[in-house]
Parts: structure tokens; C-alpha cells; sequence
């Protein structure tokens, strides 16, 4: 018996003491690559069997005027749908084997390419010839219309994306408060004309920032430098976006859409990927999204969570929103919970085994956040973007290992005491309290 | 009850403290940078080192019916690996909160022959996340918590299944195609069948299940091979070996089947190739993304525009694969017209021009489909555990046998193999709503209803 014991509390050392650790490869270096007019910054891992390339170009939301709501991503869907040897763009990519993706954002619009080595070679000449010289015929623009009206409605019937979507407009000061795909009615009035009035504006060298990860060979490098030569050397006016000042008082939109329960998404401000405190903010939501879910054995598929946060830092200034699930949890003691989160944060602050449970899952949540090719294209763009360096992303994972109490107290102080609440109700529903 | 546990632990901590130190025997590397080798208790390990993103993907994979080892128990194989994914372990944290506080994720998938946990978590993070999985599931701790958090887990995923017209026609589909075997039943339990799992039987299927000898291991990312090392042995008295693979039993002729669901929809569905029948299997994966490959699919496109939802897949069992179809909403008379004659068309040769492109976005699709750690794992775990890991798309690359298959296809041989599969009797199912049901033929035993 007493050896026994003895066995038994080695084998529980053994097992507390945790693994010998992994030696995990040296982090891909990210490096730059002088196109001429444009730095093209690469993360290349020459055993993947596929290559992404990326171009995120300051032509987003914030280039918008009212009116031309949606053209920002009319124009994105207009050079996706022009034709290549007879075909649409994206399905002659798609046939030749390759992806070709879009999105837009509240002050850039993606374009994403994604292929074997040897293909994307050949595909990105492709691309680089529709940005050159776009198809606006009514036909096309037409089909890349109706494209965009079904995200409208796509949108509609998600109430997060509305909650989001309204978040923004209550948030930013210019064009980046529109809607992505702006409305059916502003959609119908945009034209050919305006097309290319958007691309001769702002589809220009100076505006794009290149990057790609995977395996990027020689010939990646070559038809990137195509690509990057698409676009015209003329100059375009900079445009500051802003964000509105919260006023003491929590600002509450409502909005009915035909959904089966009703949403409450909170936005509060919150730093940008290059600021000091970024860091300190995915610490915060780490807190924020664990903090409601039921006991479960898995991770809870998105449905199943009560709140869901969502950090948008793919634009300056940027955004935090927390969603509550109205099937989960009701959404009235949902947003009195994370007030008195956001409150404790600000004022009483949090203990240091508090403080080390949630440093070590944002950091898990960091490290896994982009994973695939093309998120990791994405990442290097995006801190380009926005100011910080190209390879950030063990820079941050180390300063969440560094983040302190004071830090985390801070930030919820400057960022988590106003905020905007956007409810979405389902139609013929009274409106619940909130 | 309480005692029990303790015991339980006891028993656990022992096993592993007794032989946990044992290496990982004959750990052999493959040209395309692969180790595998045997774990101490038994069963297979696989790492597949690769650059990129900070991570790893580790999945533990068992070959056991969902259904439990006699009697049918609908449900079982999910409800066990989730009941010890939730259970406090003697290490003191249930696996599955373990992972979370770690900022990762893990699931539970479970198949007719199959039981998965797959986890994403950070890189440096991997061994700890081995020997939790491991030390979990070779000697599982079955608690009561933990069975209470697992029955609420599938009883929330059985509702919101009930709305995927996905899954409800393919479960019918496969019932109606076998004539026995754990095919018949969906893996996510209804709440009268969850209700007869109780505890005392998932301890039982656990112990048989998870044992270590049944254990397919595998690790992907940014992990150096021995990392694997980190896996614990499990019980000295364990038993050995793994479970066989599972054969089907395919009925001659499918009756047509209906049911009740939250929309309209039909199904359509084949017995296809054996996994160890690679260009075949291939055959009909190229099949599948051809035509039903969301976005490119050339079905897909034909009803992008409809309000109608087309999903078609050829899954790899063992023996036999199954090609399923299901279509669901809008028009679903004209999108069953469109569907059967993307078939038709697909029994007689390609044109070599529309073979070429078309072969050649199938490698490319089966490439982004495994170009994550998470994916990777979990690629090589289902086809180890259905009996043809070296068939793997990710094992040896592009010049591994799965792709090597993809090469040899022609547009002959691939209406040939279509047509010797597809002119068979195949499986039809019908949903109705509420209102709109037909006066239509039997209703699945064993399906979702």
C-alpha cells in the first residue's frame, strides 16, 4: 500500500509537471521583396503545396460618398466577372484551378488569389488584366450587381452581421460607416461610369499593399510583379477616417429583420493592431467570450454560444463588439452581465491567477487565429495597414505573455466604459427591454 | 458512485505511473517527412511536421462502431467520447476545458465506424495536449458531471440537426442502403435513445473503444516528430490490438424511404468503390467535386440562382464507400431533373479538354482541403482508421498514391466506373413538411424521424 502510494503521487508529478515540451520549427520569417513601386511582403514555406497572394488596397468603404453605397464593392465584383477568353474572371481562375476571392472593408477591399505555385504564375496575369483594364458594359456590371444584391440579402438574414453593420454606422464618421454592400437602392443607381470613376481614383500603386504566404517560388515573385504593375503610378488623395466620440449615455439602435431571435451586439472602441494596448484588448477578449458560455464538453459550435466577440481590427480605428445570442441568453441580462464585466475591469481589476487564465487563452486564441494561407496573407497586409510591422504576429503573441493588470485596467478604462447598443428583433416582435 | 471514481483514478494514475516512461517504438520517417511509428500501449502514431502557422493539430482516432459493440445503442460512440471529453480526469481538468483554457479548440465527431477528437491548439502547447488526450481517453475517467454535460452537448446538436436537410437525408440515405450495422443509425442520438445510454454502458463501450491498442494518433503542424512522445502508455491491462474494420452489408434493392422534416427535400444515394479500391474511391471523389463542389460545382452553378440547396459526396468507407445527394428547397422537381442529368452526362467520357481543367481543379481542391494542421490530422486519421492510411491525400503529397489515383483517371475510365456503380439500384429518400407530405412509401426504422 505504501508503495503504492508512493507510485502513485511520481505518476501524478509526471503528469502535473506536463510534457517535455515540443521543439516546434523556428516561426516563418516574413520577408520583403522590392517590386519596383511596391514592397511585396512574403511569408514563404517552400513545403506547402499551395500558394496564396494577396492585395489589399486602400480603396474601401471610406472612399464611398452616400450615393455610391455598394461601390466600393460593386467595383471589386465588376473585375471579378470580367471576362478572361470569354469566361467570367473568377470561374476561368477557378477552372484553371485556383481561387479568386473578394471583400471589402471599412477602408480597404481585398483581392485574394489563391493557387498551385506554377498556376498562380499564370493566374495572377489574369487578374492584373481586369484590374488594367475592367469590363463596365452594363452586362457586366449587371451580373456583378446581382452578386452583391444577394450578399445584401445574405446579410439581412444574419443578425450579427446587422448588429455589426449598424455598430459601424453609428461608429465611424465617413463612408466607412456604410454598409458594405450598400442597399438595393443605392446598388441600382451605380453605373459603369462610376466604376471606373472608383478605379481610376483609387486603384492606384500607391495604395496597395502586397503580400503572400505559402510556397511562394520565383515565379510567384515574377507574375506578383505583374500584378503589381496593374495598377496606375497616379497619386490619390488620402482619406482620414474617424470615429464618432460615444456620449455618456449608451446611444441604443433597434432594427427588425426576419430572424428567428432576437440579437444584442455592443461596440465599444478599441485599439488598433499597431497600438500599445492591442494587446492588452485580446486579453480582454479572452474575458469577454469565455465568460458566458454553459459547461460543455467541446468548444461550442458559434449557434450554441451565449456571447460571441469580435475584434475588427482591419481598420483604424477599430472596433470591438459583443454579441449576445437571444436563444441562449436573454439579451436584457446578457448586456447587464458584460456591463458588469466591462465595470469590474475598469474599477476593481483582476487578480493575478484571473489574469493568468485569460493571457493564456488569448495567446491560444492569437496563435490559432490565422492558420489557413490566406488568413495568414491577410494577417501580414493587415498590420502593414495599419502600422505594424509585416511580421507582428510573435510580437504580439509575446506581448500578451506580457500584458499586466494594470494594463488589462487601463484599457477597459479608455475603451469599455461608453458604448453603442444595437438590438435586432425579429419582425412582429415587441422589442424586448434592453 | 463517489468511491467509484477514486477507484477509477487510482487505477489510472497507476497504469500510467507503471509504464508511462516506455518510448514509442520503431518510429520510421517517409520521404514525405511523416513519422509513424507504434505507441507503447499499442496503437499508431502519425506526426506530420509542417511550417506555417504556429500550431497543431492533434486527433485521436478509433475505429468503433457508433452504435456500441452488440445491441444496437444509437448514439453511443459520439456520447462517450464526449462524456470523457467533459469527465475530471485524475490530472484534475475534464480535456475538453483543458483545451479551451488554453485558447485551442476541440471536437468530437463520430461516424458509423469511427469515433474523432481533433484539437487545434498552439505548437508550444502540443505535448501537453498529447498527454492530456491520451492520458483521457487510454484510461478514461466516466463521472456522472460529465455524462449530464455530454447528454445536454448532443441534445442541443440533435435539435439543431433536425433543421441541416444535409444531414437528415444523408442519415436516411445510409439506412436505407445497408441492411444492417451501425450505417442504419444517425451518430447523433434522438432524446429517447440518449436516454438509454447510461453510464455504467458507456464505461463499458469507453474501455473497449479508447483502449490504446485501437488508437490512431496523429499530430500535424509546427511540432518536431517527437513530440509524440508526450503520449502516455494507459492501462498495463490493456486489451491488445485494434478493432477490425468495418464490412457493410448493402441491401440488393433500397426501398424508397420519407419522412417529416423542417423542409422539402430528396435524396439520392449509392453503395460506391471499397477504400482499398483507390482509383475507384477517386473515381468518385473527382466525381463529387466536379459536379456538386459548392461554387464550381457544375450543379452547384446550375442552381446558384435557385433557391434550392444541392450538397453531393462520396464518403471513403471501408467497405463499401456511399455516394450521397441531397437537395433541399425551392423547386425540387427541376433541380432533380438538372441533377440527373449531370449524372447521366458524367456515365459517358468527358471531353479532353473539360477532363483536363476539371481533373486539374480537383487536385487543387484536395489540396486546399488539407492544407491546414487541423485538416492534415484529421485526413490521415479517417483514412487509417478505414483501413488505407497510405491512401491519404496527405500522406506523401503530390506524389503520393491518392494523387498518383487522380493522375491515372481518364475520361473512360471515369464514366466507367460511374456507370458500374450508379446503374445499380440506388437509394431514394423524401422529405416533406408537415403540410406537403406525400402518400409515399415505408419510413426509415433507424433514421432520424
Amino acid at each position: 500500500m505504501i508503495a503504492s502510494r508512493l507510485i502513485l503521487s511520481v505518476g501524478l508529478c509526471a503528469l502535473l509537471a506536463g510534457s517535455a515540451s515540443a521543439t516546434a520549427p523556428a516561426t516563418l520569417p516574413v520577408s520583403t521583396v522590392d517590386l519596383g513601386s511596391a514592397p511585396f511582403y512574403v511569408q514563404n514555406d517552400a513545403t506547402s503545396a499551395l500558394a496564396g497572394v494577396q492585395v489589399l488596397l486602400r480603396a474601401g468603404l471610406d472612399r464611398e460618398s452616400s450615393a455610391q453605397s455598394g461601390l466600393a464593392a460593386l467595383t471589386a465584383e465588376t473585375i471579378a466577372r470580367t471576362p478572361v477568353d470569354g469566361v467570367p474572371l473568377i470561374d476561368a481562375v477557378a477552372a484553371r484551378g485556383g481561387t479568386l476571392s473578394s471583400s471589402v472593408g471599412p477602408q480597404y477591399v481585398r483581392f485574394y488569389l489563391q493557387a498551385e505555385p506554377a498556376t498562380l504564375a499564370t493566374l495572377a496575369p489574369l487578374l492584373a488584366r481586369a484590374i488594367a483594364k475592367p469590363d463596365t458594359s452594363l452586362a457586366v456590371v449587371n451580373a456583378a450587381r446581382a452578386v452583391v444584391a444577394a450578399h445584401i440579402a445574405d446579410d439581412e438574414s444574419n443578425p450579427v452581421s446587422v448588429g455589426l453593420e449598424m455598430l459601424r454606422q453609428s461608429y465611424y464618421t465617413n463612408g466607412a460607416a456604410l454598409p458594405v454592400y450598400g442597399t438595393t437602392g443605392t446598388l441600382a443607381n451605380l453605373t459603369g461610369a462610376d466604376v471606373r470613376a472608383f478605379m481610376a481614383a483609387h486603384y492606384v500603386r500607391g495604395n496597395a499593399i502586397v503580400s503572400a504566404a505559402g510556397n511562394v517560388t520565383p515565379q510567384v515573385d515574377a507574375a506578383v510583379k505583374t500584378l503589381a504593375s496593374a495598377f496606375a503610378t497616379t497619386a490619390d488623395a488620402p482619406v482620414v477616417t474617424a470615429a464618432r466620440p460615444f456620449g455618456n449615455e449608451p446611444k441604443e439602435i433597434v432594427a427588425h429583420r426576419d430572424i428567428g431571435v432576437p440579437y444584442l451586439v455592443i461596440g465599444f472602441a478599441a485599439p488598433s493592431v499597431s497600438d500599445k494596448d492591442f494587446a492588452a484588448m485580446l486579453v480582454v477578449r479572452a474575458i469577454l467570450g469565455d465568460a458566458f458560455d454553459r459547461p460543455s464538453a467541446t468548444t461550442l459550435p458559434i449557434i450554441s454560444r451565449a456571447v460571441g466577440v469580435v475584434y475588427a481590427y482591419d481598420a483604424n480605428p477599430a472596433e470591438l463588439a459583443v454579441y449576445v445570442n437571444g436563444s441562449q441568453l436573454d439579451p436584457a441580462r446578457g448586456l447587464t452581465a458584460v456591463q458588469g464585466i466591462t465595470s469590474s475591469l475598469a474599477t476593481t481589476g483582476m487578480n493575478a491567477d484571473q489574469l493568468k487564465r485569460y493571457k493564456t487563452i488569448a495567446h491560444g486564441e492569437w496563435q490559432t487565429e490565422d492558420v489557413s494561407i490566406a488568413d495568414r496573407a491577410f494577417a501580414i497586409g493587415n498590420f502593414v495597414a495599419f502600422g505594424a510591422a509585416p511580421d507582428s504576429g510573435p510580437r504580439i503573441a509575446e506581448a500578451i505573455d506580457a500584458v499586466t493588470a494594470a494594463d488589462v485596467k487601463r484599457v477597459a478604462t479608455a475603451y469599455l466604459k461608453r458604448y453603442t447598443v444595437a438590438l435586432v428583433i425579429p419582425r412582429a416582435t415587441d422589442r424586448s427591454p434592453g | 458512485m463517489r468511491v467509484g471514481r477514486m477507484g477509477a483514478a487510482l487505477v489510472a494514475a497507476l497504469g500510467v505511473s507503471l509504464v508511462g516512461a516506455a518510448p514509442v517504438s520503431a518510429p520510421a520517417q517517409s520521404a514525405d517527412g511523416s513519422v509513424r511509428g507504434t505507441l507503447p500501449g499499442g496503437g499508431t502514431f502519425i506526426v506530420q511536421p509542417a511550417a506555417g502557422a504556429p500550431v497543431a493539430g492533434i486527433s485521436l482516432w478509433y475505429r468503433a462502431p457508433s452504435t456500441g459493440f452488440g445491441d444496437p445503442l444509437p448514439g453511443m460512440g459520439r456520447l462517450a467520447a464526449t462524456t470523457i471529453a467533459a469527465s475530471q480526469p485524475i490530472t484534475g481538468t475534464p480535456v475538453g476545458r483543458y483545451v479551451d483554457q488554453l485558447g485551442g479548440r476541440i471536437s468530437v465527431t463520430a461516424y458509423p465506424d469511427a469515433v474523432a477528437i481533433s484539437t487545434l491548439v498552439p505548437a508550444d502547447k502540443a505535448g501537453d495536449v498529447i498527454r492530456a488526450l491520451t492520458a483521457s481517453y487510454f484510461t478514461p475517467v466516466i463521472d456522472d458531471a460529465g455524462l449530464t454535460v455530454a447528454q445536454r452537448d448532443l441534445a442541443e446538436e440533435g435539435f439543431f440537426r433536425q433543421f441541416s436537410p444535409d444531414d437528415v437525408i444523408d442519415d436516411l440515405l445510409v439506412n436505407a442502403l445497408f441492411s444492417d450495422g451501425p450505417a442504419r443509425f444517425p451518430t447523433v442520438p434522438t432524446p429517447q435513445q440518449l436516454q438509454a445510454l447510461d453510464i455504467a454502458k458507456v464505461k463499458q463501450y469507453a474501455a473497449r473503444a479508447f483502449r490504446p491498442a485501437n488508437a490512431v494518433l496523429v499530430v500535424t503542424g509546427a511540432v518536431d516528430p517527437n513530440v509524440v512522445e508526450s503520449a502516455v502508455t494507459g492501462p498495463a491491462d490493456a486489451a491488445p490490438g485494434a478493432e477490425p474494420a468495418l464490412t457493410e452489408h448493402p441491401v440488393p434493392q433500397p426501398q424508397p424511404l420519407t419522412t417529416n422534416g423542417t423542409e422539402p427535400g430528396l435524396g439520392l444515394g449509392w453503395v460506391g468503390p471499397a477504400i482499398a479500391n483507390e482509383k475507384e474511391a477517386t473515381t468518385f471523389d473527382f466525381i463529387a467535386d466536379y459536379l456538386f463542389r459548392p461554387d464550381t460545382g457544375i450543379v452547384s452553378k446550375a442552381l446558384a440562382k435557385s433557391k434550392t440547396t444541392v450538397d453531393g459526396k462520396f464518403v471513403t468507407y471501408h467497405d463499401p464507400g456511399v455516394f450521397l445527394i441531397s437537395i433541399s428547397g425551392g423547386d425540387l422537381t427541376a433541380a432533380k431533373a438538372i441533377v440527373e442529368s449531370a449524372l447521366a452526362n458524367v456515365k459517358k467520357p468527358l471531353d479532353e479538354r473539360t477532363f483536363a481543367a476539371a481533373r486539374q481543379a480537383f487536385v487543387y481542391h484536395m489540396l486546399d482541403d488539407i492544407q491546414t494542421p487541423g485538416e492534415l490530422a484529421d485526413n490521415f486519421g479517417w483514412y487509417t482508421v478505414e483501413g488505407n492510411g497510405a491512401y491519404a491525400p496527405g500522406a506523401g503529397g503530390q506524389r503520393g498514391r491518392y494523387f498518383a489515383a487522380a493522375t491515372e483517371l481518364t475520361p473512360a475510365s471515369v464514366a466507367q466506373t460511374v456507370s458500374a456503380y450508379l446503374d445499380r439500384p440506388g437509394a431514394t429518400v423524401t422529405v416533406a413538411t408537415a403540410s406537403s407530405r406525400p402518400a409515399a412509401a415505408k419510413t426509415s426504422e433507424g433514421a432520424a424521424k
